[in-house]
Order: structure tokens, then sequence, then C-alpha cells
């Protein structure tokens, strides 16, 4: 019996193949004994200890998080409150579009935009400006996801609570926040996972002394790519896996409530 | 009978260019059940949103034991409402979703409980307590709605469309299980609905609205053997309604003939004649004033059609053993104290 060869199956297999060949080579190399990451030479879990004593790099790591943290922590609560205005505005097209641009934005343009408006205001580059401008792509990422939620949200399930004595701030925290929960974790990952790698917009409002990780891989790549930047890159893969599985769970717990 | 609980003035409501209430008066007493009936788009939800204090009407006033209303806070209204959808709160179980206007209130957690609980009995739910509302049928979805809508003990509930999404059998149940609870609770219940055996069914007294304004306030039997209106007539039961012209003592039908009715028309003006279709018994005839055109087995009746030569169209109910062929030629008559004329 022959087997038929399915076109559009290999189709897929090449596509797979092609789209993680990238990926399972930072992931195996990381584990490269050698110090020249293009040369083969044994398995080892060296790179992953010495990188926790190379400051820059751990430090650059810390000053990721923390940005990708408090980017996060702003996006949500600055893009939530845009959603519930433009929902009970019952806003159009042209609002709702504006409000979610920066995310269709080049990156450049913005970073050029940002850059220039930061010294109109002389407002002096650090981790502050970072998170200044990583905030203004992430709000809107996480504006078009939670728009698309609250537009499902029976309003008379508001007004209920109203009806039955509930203050503004009570329905806001126990009634309409909890409907918005699983769009409130997908536009946290995704907030968080953006600024986490992101580069361009960091390279332009970011101050000397303080580079994010990003930065330092791009500095160190210059002298070619080491077995740390695989690690590292192999890192930031985990954490953002992680962060997604996770919202994908929680995200399921909150949608059967 | 029993004081106006709620008095309602020269309610004005406008929308953009669009007319919602247009000076709208009305009283409703203690302990009544009340429907707002009307098409779609006729003013009475916008009405009862006003009572809710979802919105604000442009002039009038709403009294409530003669005080006004409107002054109140929608949160503090002693008025709570049922909604069309339920709005039941997906996130949180029956329990959660009964107890949650209490908790607005000052009352201990022990006390919210022991309310909450007393409601559940009374409304037989005792078993599903811990069950969201996407675990329940639409009728429990229904009864946790209601329980929720009266746990704060209102002087008046709003029950917006309250049997329009439950099937037939469910209707009935939840008609008795409506009258038993406003009667136990001692609740008013104003009930909002485009359905007029809803609206029959449940209300001891009824306001037919259309286009912003009452067209008729009385009883279910009042309005359906009484309607003051053309549109209170065709609204409300199944009717003939046939142009004629007025004449001294009576009116003139060019396939009826001349009848005899006291009317205050004048002579010789162009009027409607409602003749409902029990009232109306069949004669066959070779040269009837009618043709019927359709007979349908009804169970206790035919229902039958027939087209008068002046091509209006006239149902009737027919006993279901007469004799009634599609294409007979019939005569109608009917007792003058059945004819209504405006």
């Amino acid at each position: 019996m022959h087997k038929r060869i399915n076109l559009s199956a290999m189709v897929a297999v090449f596509v797979i193949i092609f789209l993680y060949l990238p990926i399972t080579a930072v992931v195996g190399l990381s584990f490269n004994q050698s110090s020249n990451s293009l040369i083969w030479k044994g398995f080892s879990l060296d790179w992953y200890k010495t990188i926790w004593s190379n400051e820059p790099i751990m430090s650059s790591f810390q000053r990721t998080i923390f940005v990708a943290v408090v980017t996060t922590i702003l996006s949500l609560v600055i893009g939530t409150t845009i959603s519930i205005g433009l929902n009970k505005l019952k806003a159009g097209g042209f609002l709702r579009t504006f409000s979610t641009a920066p995310a269709i934005v080049p990156d450049l343009v913005l970073a050029i935009g940002l850059l220039t408006t930061f010294s109109v205001i002389s407002m002096s580059l650090s981790l502050t400006t970072v998170i200044i401008s990583h905030t203004v792509f992430c709000t809107a990422f996480v504006v078009a996801v939670v728009l698309a939620r609250i537009g499902l949200i029976d309003p008379s399930i508001e007004e209920a609570s109203t009806d039955l004595g509930a203050s503004a701030i009570k329905t806001l925290f126990k009634i309409t926040i909890p409907q918005l929960m699983p769009s409130l974790i997908a536009g946290a990952v995704l907030s968080f996972t953006l600024s986490m790698d992101e580069f361009v917009i960091a390279f332009f409002t970011n101050g000397p002394e303080t580079p994010t990780l990003p930065m330092v891989i791009y500095s160190m790549i210059r002298f070619g790519v080491t077995p740390e930047i695989n690690v590292l890159g192999t890192l930031l893969l985990v954490i953002s896996f992680v962060g997604v599985i996770l919202a994908q769970r929680i995200g399921k717990v909150a949608d059967s409530i | 009978m029993s004081e106006n609980l709620l008095e309602i003035r020269n309610l004005t409501k406008n929308f953009g260019s669009v007319t919602a209430l247009n000076n709208i008066s009305l009283d409703i007493k203690t302990n009544e059940m009340f429907a707002l009936l009307g098409p779609s788009g006729c003013g009475k939800t916008t009405l009862l949103r006003i009572i809710a204090g979802f919105e604000y009407p442009d002039s009038g006033q709403v009294l409530m034991n003669q005080s006004d209303l409107l002054a109140i806070p929608t949160r503090t209204r002693p008025v709570n409402l049922m909604f069309q959808s339920y709005a039941l709160f997906p996130h949180m179980d029956v329990f959660s979703n009964i107890s949650y206007g209490l908790t607005n209130t000052s009352l201990s957690k022990e006390e919210i409980s022991k309310q909450t609980f007393e409601i559940i009995e009374k409304i037989g739910l005792q078993e599903h307590v811990k069950k969201k509302p996407n675990q329940l049928s639409g009728g429990q979805q229904q009864r946790v709605a209601l329980a929720r809508a009266i746990a704060r003990k209102p002087k008046i509930l709003l029950l917006d469309e309250p049997l329009s999404a439950l099937d037939k059998k469910i209707r009935q149940e939840m008609q008795v299980e409506l009258k038993r609870i406003q009667h136990e609770f001692g609740i008013t219940f104003i009930i909002v609905t485009h359905d007029q055996d809803e609206a029959i069914s449940l209300a001891n007294r009824i306001a037919v609205f259309n286009k912003g304004e009452i067209k008729q306030i009385s009883s279910p039997q009042e309005l359906y053997e009484n309607p003051t209106n053309e549109f209170v007539a065709n609204f409300i039961g199944d009717g003939n309604l046939l142009k004629a012209v007025s004449t001294g003592n009576g009116f003139q039908h060019p396939s009826l003939g001349e009848i005899v009715v006291s009317h205050n028309s004048g002579s010789g003006k162009q009027i409607s004649i409602l003749i409902r279709p029990e009232n109306i018994s069949l004669v066959k005839a070779s040269d009837g004033a009618g043709e019927i055109t359709d007979s349908v087995f009804a169970g206790s009746r035919k229902n039958i059609t027939i087209k008068l030569r002046t091509n209006e169209i006239v149902r009737v109910y027919a006993d279901k053993s007469a004799s009634l062929e599609i294409g007979d030629r019939v005569n109608l008559s009917f007792k003058p104290q059945d004819v209504r004329v405006f």
C-alpha cells in the first residue's frame, strides 16, 4: 500500500520547522560548553551558573522585570478606565480606533515621538521615561482587549447593582471588574511580555546608566553571540511561556465563573 | 379601595426629537398588580425606567405617598426592578445574587443570611443556593431575579416583560407564582409588557400605551368589553373593525346594511365599528353578505374567516359542530349592544 502524501500537511510541517528552528537553536546552544556558541563542544549547565554572577546582565534583568511590572499595572489601570469610559459614552469607531492606535503605530515613530516629547518638557531620560513610553503602547493593547469584552456585558447587570443599592465604586469592583477578569488577565500578559522584550522604544527613551536587558543583549551581540545570550534568550522564553500558560489557566477559571 | 401609592403627574420625556412620554398622568394604588401595555416603542419602558431611577423626565412629577420620588437617588428608592434579561450577576451564586441588595444595607451578616434564606424558601430555590446562574433553567433564573428584586422589600416591584422569555408551560406556572408572591409579600407590582395575554392574565388594571400616550386605563374586562377608542379595540383581544357611515340612530355599512345602535357620533360621519368574533352568529344564505374563505378547527370551536362584499375580513368563532364550509355564503347577525362605535 502506498501512503498518500498530503501536501498541505507537508507544508505545515515545513512551516513549523521554519518557525521553531531558531528557537530550538537558542535553547540548544544555551547548553553548549564552548564559549563560541557556534561550535558544539558538549552539554553543560555552566553558563546558567555563571550568568547569576554577571552583574551587568543581572541588574539589567531586574530593571527589565521592574519596568514590565510597573508598565503592566499602569496599563491595566489606565486601559480599563479608558475602556469603561468609551463603553459608557457609547463612543463610536473613531474614538475606539484612536485609543488603540498606539498599538499599531510603528515602534520607531512612537519612539521618536516620545523622545521629542520628553526633550520638549525637559524630562531627563531614565527608567521612568521607559515606563511612561511602554505604558503608552501597552495601554493601547489593554484597551483593545478589554473593549472587546466590555461590549459583551449586559448593561443591565450594572443597572441591577445600582437598583439594589450598591454605590458606583462597589458596582465597579464587585460587578464590572469580575466580569472583565478574563480580558484583564489577557491584557496583563500582553503588557508584561511586550514590555519585557521591547527594544526600539527603550533604546530611544532610556538613560545611559540604566540599560534594560534587550539593550544589554544588543551591546553584547556586537562581539558575537555568546552562550550567555542564548541562556538569557531561553530564560525570557520560559518567562513568556509560563505567563501565557498561567493566563490561559486563570482565564479559563475566570471565564467559567 | 385603598389610597394611591404612586401618582404620576404630567410626565413628559423626549429623546432628541422622539417623544417617549407625552404628558402622562396615572395613579397606582397600594397592592395593585398594574400593567403598562403597549407595542414596542410606545413609552412604557421609559416610564418604568423613570420610576426605577435610570431616566429622568423632562417635566412632570412622580409622587410616592405624596412625596417626590424623583428626588430620591436610584440606589435608595423603595423601588426595585426585575429586568427582562434578569441581569443576574454571572460570577455570583444564587445566595450571593439574592443577598446582594441586603449587603448594601446596614443589616448584620447574620440578619442578611437569615432574611435571604427566608426568601429562598418562599420562592422555592433551596436546592439551588450554591449554583451559578448559568447552571439554572430559564424558569429558575427568573425566580432568582424575582427573589433578588424583592429581597430589599421594596414598596413597588417593577417587572419588565416578566414572562416573555419563558416557554408556555413555565409561563402559566410563573403567572400563578407571581400572583402568590405579590399577595404574600404585599408589594405593589407594575408590569411592563407588549403581550396583552400577559397583561390580562396578571393585572388588576391596565394602562394601554401608544406613541407616548395613555389610550385607556381600566380593568382587563372593561378594556375588552368597552374599549374607548379604536387603538384599544384593535390592540386588546381579537376584534373586527369595520368602516361604516353613521346615521341618526345607528350606522350604515355597505355589506351589513343599516344597524340601529345608540352612539353620539352625529349623522353622516365615517366611523369604525367593533364586533368581537364570539358575538357574531352565522346563517347560511345564497345571497349572504359574505363568503367563508377559511375555516380552522381550534379545539372547542371553529375559527371562521369571512370576506364581505366590501372586501373587509371578518373573523367569527363558530360552534365546532356548525356545518359551515369554505365557499358558503352567509349572513352575519349580532346584537346591537355588542357593537362598539368609534
